[in-house]
């Protein structure tokens, strides 16, 4: 049940937003599951992640790790706008994904691409599966606080 | 989920720049500090796809359909600076997977990276 729920929710995020459309297209996605949106309110992808604490404020170091990662790791697909390069803009992503979605995305990356809507849906538009980065859960918290930085949350 | 049955058969076209590319002439041709600072951009933006070696073997390789080129081929090796300029700058999206870096890299860092290309001809 757990499953199909946030299959509902995925599909569901998926008529709200995709991520790699680079703006002129449309979103021709099916919005056959909106009717059940009350059940699921949030996705959290496939994984283990189903519970991360934000801290507040931001942890420094945690953003400089993060960014040393991207600047290794993610800069060749994902710009820090809101702009499609490979991969989408990271501008907004703490907004339109849970940090569950994110950190399981980026550690469960091929589950994720085979089972989960929403990424499944980015392999079309972006015509590309992200690679799995083979990175540790720290290395993960420490990009998700980078994404949060580069969203201008504290 | 796959390509619109259109991309696909756009896909396995041959990509080829327009001839006025090929008359654009390389302001760095063969200069070893260029070189040099391809080898690196190269190394941040081009490897995750192209492999480090560039033979489009990189990471992200495996899931590419168009798959990546091999930046060691006759088929790179044999087109103008001019045209590799070029396919940086414009990428080929939405056809394949292949971004346009015109506004993540400035001229100057796509020339070093068509420098850094030339040195990966196969021997």
């Amino acid at each position: 049940m757990k499953r199909i729920l946030s299959l509902i929710a995925a599909s569901l995020s998926v008529f709200f937003y995709i991520g790699c459309n680079s703006g002129n297209q449309s979103d021709n996605t099916s919005n056959s599951t909106a009717a059940k949106k009350d059940s699921a309110k949030q996705d959290n992808g496939i994984g283990k992640f189903t519970n991360i604490r934000l801290t507040h404020p931001l942890d420094d170091s945690m953003i400089s790790r993060g960014k040393l990662l991207y600047d290794s790791r993610c800069i060749s697909c994902h710009k820090l706008t809101d702009e499609k390069l490979v991969g989408p803009g990271w501008k907004g992503v703490t907004d339109r994904r849970t940090p569950e979605w994110i950190m399981n995305f980026i550690t469960n990356t091929n589950v994720m691409l085979d089972s989960d809507l929403v990424a499944q849906q980015l392999v079309v538009t972006c015509i590309t599966r992200m690679p799995n980065q083979n990175l540790s859960d720290d290395q993960a918290r420490a990009i998700l606080e980078f994404m949060r930085k580069n969203d201008g949350k504290n | 989920m796959s390509m619109s049955s259109e991309s696909k058969v756009q896909a396995k076209e041959a990509w080829v720049a327009p001839a006025s590319a090929d008359k654009v002439a390389n302001p760095l041709k063969g200069q070893p500090d260029a070189i040099a600072a391809g080898k690196k951009l190269y190394g941040t933006y081009c490897a995750v796809c192209h492999g480090a070696k560039g033979k489009g073997d990189g990471i992200a390789a495996a899931g590419l359909n168009p798959k990546p080129a091999d930046h060691t081929s006759a088929k790179v090796q044999n087109q103008t600076d001019g045209a590799i300029y070029w396919k940086i700058t414009t990428g080929r999206a939405p056809i394949a997977s292949m971004a346009s870096y015109e506004k993540t890299l400035t001229e100057t860092q796509r020339w070093q990276l068509v420098d850094f290309i030339r040195t990966l001809k196969a021997k």
